[in-house]
This record gives C-alpha cells, structure tokens and sequence, in this order.
C-alpha cells in the first residue's frame, strides 16, 4: 500500500495547512470584533452607570452605588465595576475582598486632574490579575467623580482558544473521514493492480508450455473495473496469449530447425556409409593398391566412388560428382550410386555399358534436371588393362612408369543430360607400378584467399613428386597440399579422389604376422617377442616397432582392462603386414563395443596437480600412429593401425 | 625389470632397469610408493637403462610426484633414453616433472 501512505501523507499536509489558515484567520477576526466588542460594552456600561448614579453619589447613597454595580458584574465579559469619588477614593467597587494596589493606581490621576471630560479607554495589564480593557467615565463631569468599568480581556482569549479548538476538531473529523475514503479509494485502485503484478510475476517463472492458466480474478477485471485499470488487465491477458502463442511458434520453430540438422547429420551418416571406407578394401588382392576419400564441404554433398569386383577378375570403379550441392544433391548422388551398383554384372561389365544403361535410368523421369558427371573404368586385374568411359568428368591422371600424364577424354556428356546417348569407350594398359587417379573438380578448384584455383597443373605437379608412393599416401599427400594451398580458405565443393595403382597379377603377398592372443597382460610380451622377431626378419626400423609396440601395449590392456564383463577367456586377434613401406596392424576383439577415434583428447598441457591419473593411453597411440581406423562388425571391435618409419 | 636403491647422502637414487609395462608397472609402484611409506622424500628416478615405458608406467611416475609434491619432497628424472624421452615429451611428462640429462645434474638439485 505505497500509494495509500503517499495519499496519507497528501491528506495530512493538506488538512494541517488549511487547519493552521483558518484557525489563525478565525481567531485575528475573532480577537479583533471581540475586542471592539467589549470596547463599546463597557463604554456603554461606563457611562450609564454614569449617567444613572449621579444622584445615588451626590447623596452619598453608597448601598445604593455598591447594588447598582453589582448587578453590572452579570453581564458577560464585565471583569469589574467601581466608582471613585472627586478626590479619587473608591466609594464602591466589584473586587472581593478589597481593591487591588494595581486598582487603586489607576483612579489617582483623576484625582489630581480634578474634572474629566468624557470617556477614555485605555488597556491594563495588571500581572496576576490579567488584562483588561479599562473604561472611565466621569460623574457630572468629574465633579462626582468616576465610574471604572474592566472588560476582561482574558475572556476574548479563552473564547478565542475554544473557537480555535471546536475548528480543530471539526478539521479531525473531517480529516478522519478524508482518510477512510481515501483508504478505501486507493484500495480499490491498488488491489487489482498488486493481483496483476503478482500475476505478472508468476508468469516471468512460467514456460508457457502448457494451456492458459489464468485466474479468474484476473479474468473478470476488466467487466469488474471499467477504466484504465480494466484496460490494462485486459491488455496482461491478451499479451499471455500473445506470449503463448509465440513460445508454442518457437518451439515448433527450434524442433524443426533441430529436426532438419539432425537429419541431415543422419543423411550425412548415410551417404558416408553407402561408400566404402575400409582400406584395404580387398586385403586379399594384393595386386590391387586401392584407395580413396571423400571430404565433403556441407553436411551432405554430392560427390561419390564406388568400386566392386563384377566377377572373380574384373574390378568395376567409378567416381562422380552430381551437379548443386547440399541436400538435393546428394540425393542425387545417392540414386546414381545405388544404380550404378545395380547397373554392373556379368551381363553388363563394360565401363560403357554400365554409363550408358545409367545414364537412360537418370535421364528418364529427370524431372529436376540434374545431371552427373561420372568416369567410369573397368580393371582387368590379371592383365592390367581398364576399359573406361568418361561421361563429362574431369579427366583423371595416370602415372605411367612414373611419368603422370592427362588421360584424354572420351568426349561425352555427362549423365543425366540426353537419354539415349552413345557412349564411347577409351582403353588402357597399366604395368606393375602404375596408377590412376580419380577426382573431383574439389580438388582442382578448391580456391585459396586470391580466389585462384588449385588448379590441374599443380596436382600433375605434386603427383610426379609423390610418384612411387602408396595409393593411400598419394591421397594424404594431395589432400594436404589442397590444405595448404588453401591457406584456411573454407572448402567450398566436396573433395574426392580415387587412385588405383596396380602390382601385376603375380604380386607377392606382404609379409604378415597373426597372432592369437587371450586376454592377459601376460600376453603382451609374447606378442612383443613375436613382433621383434618379424621386425628384425623384414627390416623394419627400430623406432617403427617401439612406436607398435607401445601403441599396441596401450589397446592391448585397455581392451584386457575394460573390454569383457565376464571371467571366461576371450581371444584377441593380432595381424601385422608389412608392404616395405608401411605398417597396417588390426586388432580384433569381441569386447565391449569401444571406439578410440571417439575417446576424448587428453589434455598435455596441464600442470602436475590439474594432471588426472590415466586418460593417456589413447592419446600416445593417436600420436605414435599415422592413422586409426576403427568399425563395430556385428560382435567385434575391428581397430586398423597405420604407420611408417619416421625420420626424426 | 630390475629395480636398485642407492643412498646419496639424503637423496634415494633408483634406478629402473628394463621395462616398464602393463605386468612391470605393479612391482614398480610397489617399490616405489615403498620408499614414500618409508619416509623417503628425495628421489631421483635413473632411466639410463630403462627402453620403454606405456601409460600404465606413467600413471606409477605421475602418482609419486604427486604424492612427493604433497610431502614437499622433490622428483627428479634423468638419463631418458630416446624412446622414453619421446613418450614424455607426447604426453607432456617432460613438462611438468623434472628432468635432467644426468644423475649428477638431478643430485645437484637437491
């Protein structure tokens, strides 16, 4: 009730100023007419008495003087009466028991003057007696002498304080009644409005989730309080519906929004695993080096590869890029790789069949126009010989006895495009040694910030100076020299690229090492005499085995530690090989499922107090290998690790 | 794994010889929170001999330089070989525990 005190406070200045006013205004008024009042009173009482008792004197009829002044002494305000004579005495008087000292004073100069004429009226204070307005008025002149007449001032003083005090009652009373009307004015004003604050504040917690909750106290202000405080009460419950309405907007709004990320993280997911992603991909055909890798720029994109084998000895293999990107791109994308899987087979195994048959199943109902880029080849892996196709893709590389050069194109178009279209074939021979890269304009126009492309010239470049490395190395070679030529720049179009080197059809299988292992950290060291031994035989550098060794030691006992709920025993399966180059190790184990690609990273920069106790083990094997690789086949952990030697 | 105390006035010097891995880290913690209960709070790990170390081995070296900074002791670890020198330097090891090039350098230390 802030407002209420205010109003108080109002009410008191208000009423105390004009109680003041008045009562200073009433009681100089009152003063004033009282005291002309008795003035004239007692000069009318004065000079009857005077008037009337000249005889009574002049015979000296003292009872008689002393009776007539008595009865004067009735009238109000009449303090005193009493008469001197010629020689100044007091013959009679009202004053009980005697005349006062004071009294006395006042007659001697009438006497020595002898005769007065006329009345004089003068004011008295006599101390303890009080103040009075004194008149005279002289018998026959003064001859006989005078008659004292005291009108008592002291009375217009109490009429004045009792005036003064009746007003100040009045003006309590008064100010009393102001203050319940105003208690109950300011109540009526205030009462809805503290609801609706209330109410205000209880919506602040709400979430606006659920149906309208709104009193009934609130709902039925505005038809109880016509006015502003009835509008206001209706503008609280239109602005929660408002709010509620914008929340509910909201929400549907983020879910959606929400919705449509998630789904596309899914779509991406898909579209990741609809291409092969395991290298090798065929472990036991060593005369395949194959591998690939597709980066891409958005969520979804639009670029694939793909590759099978369409019978024992011929190996069919594609890449593509579909025009646009994001969504509808890959959904394109996902079309063209489902039916370029479905194209090839023992009735179809020619690279220009298999485009031609997929080009008329996009063309036809090709209702948004889109098209693909694709090129297209067909290994013979026991001759080396590829029949390809290209319909309107990028021309690959190909190393050639280390010499790279452009494989010039077939000259068509791309799919999608013209129904009916007649490809042309295009032939090649790859010895023991060569290989053929696939990509995708990502990578030749990835741009760098002076909006200049990668460019053909410097992947031919870079791919004469990797030349004689593993497939899998020239990938990470070019896709680190885009990155670096980027300079930061965000990739703007999915990056892919597909090399295929051959080894001849008698290649030898690497050296390899299987080992069972059951799961005790005992085992380890038979493993790590095993590896000494293989390492020692195939010349494998010292740090290489110390890095395997311990990044083994770490997944080894982790999978021991935290890999199996049960007692029983369990085999982990081990296999190394060697290619002369590169080290690929893949564990098996039927634990728990556990990704160490997911384990968070460890932080090495902390001090020796913020250290936690463990956490390590994943971080040493991430470093001390080139690469991890991790998939869940049905009950199985398979992990692949990669390394080279190092120089340093 | 073969395990050597030496007193060097106040400063216990042990010297790890061999590996430390899964199986060997347990009798190495055993040693070595040993020597804390025993009241020892100066200590020089001598790795001259020491060819290889796992996480497991790090937590038993990280727990005792704990344990040593509690006590105000002092840690020190000298003569890394080569490939524990490049598993203290992935993990960050080599940064935030003392470690010198020789056992006179870590005796001078204290």
């Amino acid at each position: 009730m802030r407002l209420f005190t205010k109003t108080l406070i109002l009410i008191l200045i208000l009423f105390a100023g004009t109680g003041a006013a008045v009562s200073i205004l009433s009681a100089r008024s009152l003063h004033d007419s009282l005291s002309s009042e008795f003035q004239s009173k007692g000069q009318a009482i004065a000079q009857g008495i005077a008037d009337s008792s000249t005889e009574i004197l002049l015979n000296r009829n003292l009872a008689t003087m002393q009776a007539v002044i008595d009865q004067f002494t009735q009238i109000r305000g009449v303090a005193y009466v009493f008469v001197s004579d010629a020689e100044g005495e007091v013959v009679a008087h009202t004053f009980v028991p005697i005349v006062p000292a004071e009294m006395n004073a006042l007659v001697r100069p009438y006497a020595h003057h002898g005769t007065m004429a006329g009345l004089r009226t003068t004011r008295v204070d006599a101390g303890a007696l009080g103040s009075f307005i004194h008149v005279s008025a002289p018998i026959l002149a003064g001859v006989a002498g005078n008659v004292h007449v005291g009108m008592d001032l002291g009375y217009i003083e109490q009429q004045i304080w009792e005036t003064v005090l009746d007003q100040q009652l009045l003006m309590l009373a008064m100010f009393l009644i102001a203050v319940g009307i105003a208690y109950i004015a300011v109540n009526r004003i205030v009462q809805p409005i503290t609801r609706l604050a209330g109410y205000t504040q209880s919506l602040s917690a709400e979430a606006f989730e659920s149906g309208l909750d709104i009193p009934d106290d609130i709902l039925s202000l505005p038809q109880k309080q016509r006015g502003e405080i009835g509008e206001l009460a209706d503008s609280f419950i239109s602005m929660e519906h408002i709010l509620q309405q914008y929340v509910s907007d909201l929400k549907d709004t983020t879910a959606a929004k929400q919705r449509i990320e998630s789904e596309l993280n899914i779509a991406h997911e898909i579209q990741m695993s609809m291409i092969p992603k395991i290298f090798p991909p065929f472990p036991e055909r060593r005369e395949l080096d194959l591998h690939a890798k597709l980066i891409s720029a958005r969520e979804v994109g639009g670029d694939f590869y793909d590759f099978y084998f369409i019978d024992e000895r011929h190996l069919c293999f594609a890449i593509g890029d579909v025009s646009g990107k994001g969504v509808p791109a890959s959904l394109f994308m996902a079309l063209t790789k489902t039916l370029f899987r479905a194209t090839g087979g023992p009735r179809n195994s020619t690279a220009r069949g298999i485009l031609t048959h997929l080009n008329n199943e996009i063309s036809r109902d090709n209702a948004s126009c889109m098209f693909v880029t694709a090129f297209c080849g067909v290994l013979d892996t026991e001759t080396g010989e590829i029949e390809f196709c290209n319909a309107g893709h990028n021309p690959p590389f190909v190393i050639l006895r280390g010499e790279v050069s452009e494989l010039p194109g077939t000259g068509d178009v791309a799919l999608g495009v013209m129904e009916d279209f007649e490809y042309r074939s295009g032939s090649l021979r790859l010895a023991p040694g060569d290989q053929l890269v696939l990509f995708t304009d990502g990578i030749t126009e990835a741009m760098n910030g002076d909006d200049s492309f990668y460019s053909e010239s410097r992947l031919s470049a870079l791919l004469q100076k990797v030349e004689g490395e593993s497939s899998r190395n020239v990938i990470r070679h070019t896709v680190e020299d885009v990155r670096e030529f980027a300079q930061g720049t965000p990739q703007s179009d999915d990056i892919t690229m597909l090399v295929l080197g051959y080894r001849g059809a008698n290649a030898e299988s690497h050296p390899t090492l299987a080992v069972e292992l059951a799961n005790r950290n005992t085992e380890l060291q038979r493993f790590n005499r095993l590896m000494e031994d293989f390492g020692a035989k195939h010349g494998i550098p010292e740090e290489t085995q110390f890095r395997i060794r311990l990044s083994l030691d770490e997944i080894l006992s982790n999978v021991v530690r935290h890999g199996y709920e049960d007692e029983s025993d369990h085999v982990i399966n081990v296999i190394v090989s060697w290619d002369g180059h590169e080290v690929t190790i893949e564990v098996h184990d039927d634990g728990k499922p556990f990704n160490p690609l997911e384990a968070p990273e460890a932080d090495t920069e902390k001090s020796l107090e913020e250290r936690a106790i463990g956490g390590l083990g994943i971080h040493l094997v991430r470093t001390m290998m080139d690469e991890l690789d991790y998939r869940r086949e049905i009950d199985t952990n398979v992990l692949i690790l990669r390394t080279g030697p190092r120089d340093d | 794994m073969e395990i050597t105390f030496t007193d060097v006035g106040p400063v216990k010097v042990v010297r790890l010889d061999g590996m430390i891995d899964t199986v060997t880290a347990a009798d190495v913690e055993a040693a070595l929170t040993g020597l804390l209960s025993d009241g020892v709070n100066n200590m020089v790990l001598n790795f001259e001999k020491l060819t290889y170390i796992n996480s497991i081995g790090l937590r038993v070296i990280l727990v005792v330089a704990k344990q040593l900074k509690r006590v105000e002791g002092q840690l020190q670890i000298c003569s890394l070989t080569d490939p524990v020198q490049e598993v203290f330097d992935i993990t960050g090891f080599s940064g935030i525990l003392n470690v010198v090039e020789t056992e006179d350098q870590a005796l001078a230390a204290f």
